[in-house]
């Protein structure tokens, strides 16, 4: 087990090196220069050709790029990624600042998809072939493909424009004002949600499904359990490992989501931090948010992977 | 082989009906009226695309400054945007932009991704180990974020998008197909054809990629949904497509600053890409269910 574990990390250290060198060499082989957009957007228009040059040897841009590769993957190393080019501030504080905002809603959305997506599968499956399996399955099909910005300004205008209960923009920390925090929450979490609630409840109908034709499950209607008891007593356990491995997946798409949602409702999380980088190619802040999302999702995979060896002891870790 | 040879002795003899695969796929796939409704939707839509300016009321383009934001009605349909423009026309124009990335990205990045997997998987070794580390290093980073980065840096713009948008998709092809093959090259008919002297590149096009076939129209049909998803999403964000060009995504963040008084223009396009990717997904089920007998009699 340990030494599986030690190989996984091992083989997770990799990509992660492999994420770092294919970020850095598409920030800087493909067109677009941040000290030329530096230069530009702000008070340096009449900036010489030595200012600028200056200014991209004060960056460390003006060395062959393996040597500025080694520079800035030693700092990362170091928990250090750099600075903005554009607003000079630390990427790592910045990161750091908005990374809890961002993962307050986004482990939100995952706790309540894994709840509630089980839940409507199940019921799915266990009125399979009425109304309100076909309602079900059509809705979470639904949910899987809607447009996330879509179903955002959809409930902006619902609860915001035309009922009035909930702000449809903004962001304040639940240590502030709890109460204001929670409201301004309701409609990003919900957004982010939809995709986990939709895949787990498709995944959980499917797999409970194929587990009720297996023969424990005859036993279990032969011995004169009735229909509930037998599908939420023995068929949820096994229909639910198939969801587990799913959670990988939802987890990449929630952090796709986060990148919408706090565009939409102007929440200053860090995947904001991304489209604004982006938009400004500041080298720095794109390398360092692309460098934690990478970390983040190899070690959830890594997480999901040994949360479903501890599920299902017949997983051997070789 | 039995059955061929008995099959062309019938047939040489006396006229047998085809009872085998089109017809038990056909029975399958339009079974289940969601697919259908999905296979009707995506031939709605490459109508659109196709005769959009016969179909179109008005030129998409055409800017009527004292007809700006229009409320629904017998003149416009769906009421115009701030620049006086026909929204029905847009939408009806959009379709091309969101067929051409949905088709163009999935062709390219299941043919580049096919051959990737099929490499990695029939030879196995250190060139397994290269491509799939950086698949897996692709895979690490969500493609929305791939494509993102990508297109923002590529220009934006239709060929930005492509390209980028099919980058984010290509390491999902390189998994599909490298597990299939490792299973595929497996088969005896494989060591046969070996045995008898086959070349590597007719063992993996001829022998081996023919057995992949199906998961790959399944996913090719899913994908070109996802792929219109991650556009929409790019020219919302402002990252994608431009305008004037009408695209769907950016039509619904131009019209989200009207949410209020004409919700119809964000409302409407965000109603096309949701119909078109639940009708691509819909398809895929389906042909799922047709092609893979091992998944029928479930849901």
């Amino acid at each position: 087990m340990s030494a599986y574990i030690a190989r996984r990390l091992v083989h997770a250290a990799l990509v992660v090196l492999l994420v770092s060198i294919l970020i850095f060499a598409v920030m800087r082989l493909l067109p677009g220069d941040p000290v030329l957009m530096f230069v530009t957007s702000g008070d340096m228009l009449a900036a010489s050709a030595e200012q600028i040059a200056k200014l991209r040897h004060d960056y460390g841009l003006d060395k062959p790029l393996p040597f500025q590769y080694v520079d800035w993957i030693t700092h990362v190393a170091q928990g250090d990624l750099g600075r903005s080019i554009l607003f000079h501030y630390s990427v790592t504080d910045e990161i750091l600042r908005r990374l809890p905002i961002s993962m307050s809603l986004g482990i939100t959305a995952l706790l309540v998809g894994l709840i509630i997506g089980p839940i409507i599968g199940a019921v799915s499956a266990v009125k399979r072939g009425t109304w309100l399996d076909t309602l079900l399955t059509v809705a979470a099909t639904i949910g899987i493909t809607a447009p996330s910005f879509w179903v955002a300004i959809i409930l902006i205008y619902v609860f915001g424009l035309k009922l009035g209960l909930l702000p449809v923009y903004g962001y304040t920390s639940p240590l502030t004002d709890f109460g204001t925090s929670l409201q301004q929450s309701l409609l990003p979490v919900l957004v982010l949600s939809v995709f986990p609630i939709a895949a787990a409840a498709r995944q959980t109908r499917s797999s409970v499904l194929e587990v009720l034709q297996l023969d424990y499950v005859r036993t279990a209607r032969a011995k004169g359990l009735n229909e509930q008891t037998t599908i939420f007593r023995h068929v949820l356990k096994n229909a639910l490992m198939p969801v587990a491995t799913l959670q990988g997946e939802i987890f990449r798409n929630v952090i796709a989501g986060s990148v919408v949602v706090e565009t939409v409702f102007v929440i200053p999380g860090m995947s904001r931090l991304l489209v604004d980088g982006m938009l400004s190619q500041d080298y720095a802040v794109v390398q360092g948010v692309i460098m934690v999302v990478a970390v983040a999702v190899v070690l959830g995979n890594l997480c999901v992977d040994l949360i479903y060896g501890w599920l299902d002891p017949r997983i051997q870790y070789t | 082989m039995a059955t061929t040879v008995a099959h062309i002795a019938l047939s040489s003899t006396q006229h047998v009906p085809r009872t085998g695969a089109a017809r038990r796929f056909i029975r399958v796939f339009f079974n289940r009226p969601v697919v259908v409704f999905g296979a009707a939707s995506i031939l709605i839509v490459l109508v659109a695309a196709a005769f959009a300016p016969w179909i179109a009321p008005y030129d998409p383009y055409e800017q009527n400054l004292s007809q700006v934001l229009q409320d629904v009605g017998p003149d416009h349909w769906l009421g115009t945007d701030t620049l006086g423009r026909d929204t029905l026309s847009r939408i009806i124009f959009g379709s091309r932009i969101a067929l051409l990335i949905g088709i163009g990205t999935v062709a390219a990045a299941a043919t580049v991704g096919t051959v990737l997997g099929l490499i990695a998987a029939f030879f196995g070794g250190w060139i397994n180990t290269v491509i799939m580390r950086f698949t897996d290093a692709m895979m690490a980073v969500p493609g929305l974020l791939v494509a993102l980065v990508l297109s923002t840096l590529l220009g934006s713009g239709v060929n930005g998008v492509l390209i980028a948008v099919a980058l984010a998709l290509m390491p999902g092809y390189v998994r599909l197909i490298a597990g299939q093959v490792l299973a595929a090259k497996q088969n005896e008919y494989v060591t046969a054809a070996r045995s008898i002297g086959a070349n590597h590149v007719a063992l993996m096009f001829r022998h081996i990629l023919p057995n992949c076939v199906s998961p790959l129209i399944v996913q090719v049909t899913l994908v070109i949904g996802l792929a219109i998803l991650i556009e929409a999403t790019l020219s919302f964000l402002g990252l994608g497509i431009k305008p004037p060009t009408a695209a769907w995504g950016s039509m619904v963040y131009d019209g989200y600053r009207y949410l209020a008084l004409r919700p119809i223009l964000s409302i409407g396009p965000g109603l096309a890409i949701m119909l078109v990717v639940f009708a691509f997904n819909m398809v895929g089920d389906g042909l799922r269910d047709a092609l893979d007998p091992r998944l029928r009699n479930i849901g």
